[in-house]
């Protein structure tokens, strides 16, 4: 009878420990750094270059390979290990192309050669809205309950999303402060799983937690449009945020 | 002294675990109203349309979705931040007359789209005036709340604009203008200040309302600009405003714990 009685014990004990996380409700907002597989975008914008006028001469082709991403995710933990709820991620990536023109245009009337220094800029954005489920590993059994690991979180988290993504061209390299030129829309799903592993800040009556993140996604859209007067005459490229992902996160939540 | 710093050391994690405060969520969607009289007159400006027959365009109001996030620090108070969008839009055709090869006259027709958006976030306290004793003595009015709120915050402001153009006579290849943005940005601070009054769906573990919300929102901004060059709008020597001022008028939904 005594030893029913403790085994009871030490497993309403241990629920009690998990108890104050089950049902809980936060937010968390994550920036994270991102590998994308731009090589479609970027073989077809060569070929695309390679028309322009003999005139035009790049001194930095810079390439996209990289983005950053801010998120945000509204969560409901409905068990001790799992959570679920939903995302919306913010992920641009850009190129800055300087080039030097060489205007012979008023050469017939006297007017000297003159050379411009000028930006041809592209950018990307992603708005991405979709759910997701994370599995909670330091609620397992074996995760120590005790010492400095009991203030360690670790979760393995997976999302399927909706992007409304956007392709961007201009000259000049400003696109944060308003600019003229092509705004291309399509869409593409969204894959992501990261491993996310922090601190836990404050644990009772609000639980607020810090950490790091990493993962993978992947996300490749439909084919831009293509028309004469835009970037893209013929075959144009999807747009393919696919690559590793790192970053910070912040937590709050009751 | 000792325990002075000890105090002071754990100050922070002391209030947190004597405060039992309500977290909450919210979620919200409205209409607006825009005073835009001055911003609309370049829209109908004759001298930068190119045409003498087009329709008059105006936005004079729009829809505004935000993501609220609160914690009660006492049971009448509560802070937190907001972040928002609004947008507003209309479009406007322009009617001109082309020639064929032939000289037939042929009708075309221009339509700009524009787009007045403004991304928003700050800081917003509410004021529950439910929760004070003279409501609380009231048992019917025990499952409605009444909540004052006051967001101030930072508004970024863009006004977008397109064109396409088209004709019911021939088939016109725009070659794809209508992918072409103008767009130009400006800055402004915001203050909205709204009345909620809802009712509380639950308020045992989870708490949860739902209700409407009037109000009004203070949002004038810089002069339009484009570019790192600070290309002006409609021309670039003229100073052009957004004031996205007006009433608001919407719906809510909490979620806390």
């Amino acid at each position: 009878m005594k030893h029913v009685v403790i085994f009871l014990f030490c497993i309403i004990g241990t629920l009690s420990t998990y108890s104050q996380e089950k049902e809980s409700i936060g937010f968390e907002i994550n920036l994270n750094y991102d590998k994308i597989n731009m090589m479609e975008l970027n073989e077809r914008m060569d070929q695309v270059i390679s028309n322009w006028s003999n005139k035009y001469i790049f001194l930095d082709r810079q390439k996209m390979t990289e983005g950053l991403d801010l998120g945000l995710s509204l969560n409901y933990q409905i068990s001790n290990l799992f959570n679920i709820g939903l995302y919306g991620k913010y992920i641009s990536s850009k190129s800055i192309n300087d080039y030097r023109f060489i205007d012979d245009s008023h050469v017939f009337i006297g007017e000297p050669i003159d050379t411009i220094y000028d930006s041809y800029s592209q950018r990307v954005v992603n708005r991405i809205i979709g759910v997701f489920t994370d599995f909670t590993i330091n609620n397992l059994e074996f995760w120590p309950k005790e010492n400095l690991l009991s203030r360690i979180e670790s979760k393995i988290m997976f999302g399927l999303g909706y992007s409304f993504s956007q392709f961007n061209s201009t000259s000049g390299s400003d696109f944060n402060n308003g600019f003229v030129g092509e705004v291309n829309p399509v869409s593409g799903m969204h894959l992501m799983s990261s491993l996310n592993i922090g601190f836990k800040l404050i644990k009772r009556p609000v639980f607020s937690s810090i950490g790091f993140r990493f993962g993978y996604q992947l996300l490749l859209t439909e084919s831009l449009k293509k028309e004469t007067l835009i970037t893209f005459k013929e075959k144009p490229p999807r747009l393919n945020f696919s690559g590793l992902t790192a970053g910070i996160y912040l937590t709050f939540g009751k | 002294m000792k325990s002075l710093i000890t105090i002071t050391f754990f100050l922070p994690l002391l209030l947190f675990s004597q405060e039992k405060g309500l977290f909450k969520i919210e979620l919200e969607s409205d209409f607006r109203t825009f005073n835009l009289e001055s911003f609309n007159e370049t829209l109908n400006n004759k001298e930068y349309i190119g045409s003498d027959i087009y329709d008059n365009a105006a936005i004079n109001d729009g829809y505004g979705f935000g993501l609220n996030f609160s914690y009660n620090i006492n049971r009448c108070i509560s802070f937190g931040i907001y972040g928002e969008t609004q947008v507003g839009s209309v479009k406007q055709n322009i009617y001109n007359e082309i020639q064929d090869e032939y000289g037939n006259s042929i009708e075309t027709i221009t339509t700009r789209s524009f787009k007045v958006q403004s991304v928003n976030f700050g800081l917003n306290s509410n004021l529950h005036l439910n929760k004070f004793a003279f409501w609380e003595s009231v048992p019917r009015l025990s499952k409605i709340e009444t909540i004052l709120n006051l967001k101030t915050g930072y508004g970024k402001a863009f006004f977008i604009s397109s064109s396409n153009l088209k004709s019911d006579e021939i088939n016109i290849h725009t070659g794809g203008m209508e992918y072409f943005n103008n767009i130009f940005t400006a800055e402004g601070f915001q203050i909205i200040a709204s009345l909620q009054i809802g009712y509380i769906l639950s308020d045992n573990k989870y708490f949860s309302s739902i209700g409407v919300k009037l109000g009004y929102q203070s949002l004038k901004t810089s002069s339009l600009k484009r570019g790192t060059e600070k290309v002006g709008y409609p021309a670039n020597n003229q100073k052009t405003k957004l004031d996205l001022s007006g009433l608001v008028l919407g719906v809510y939904l909490n979620i806390g714990r």
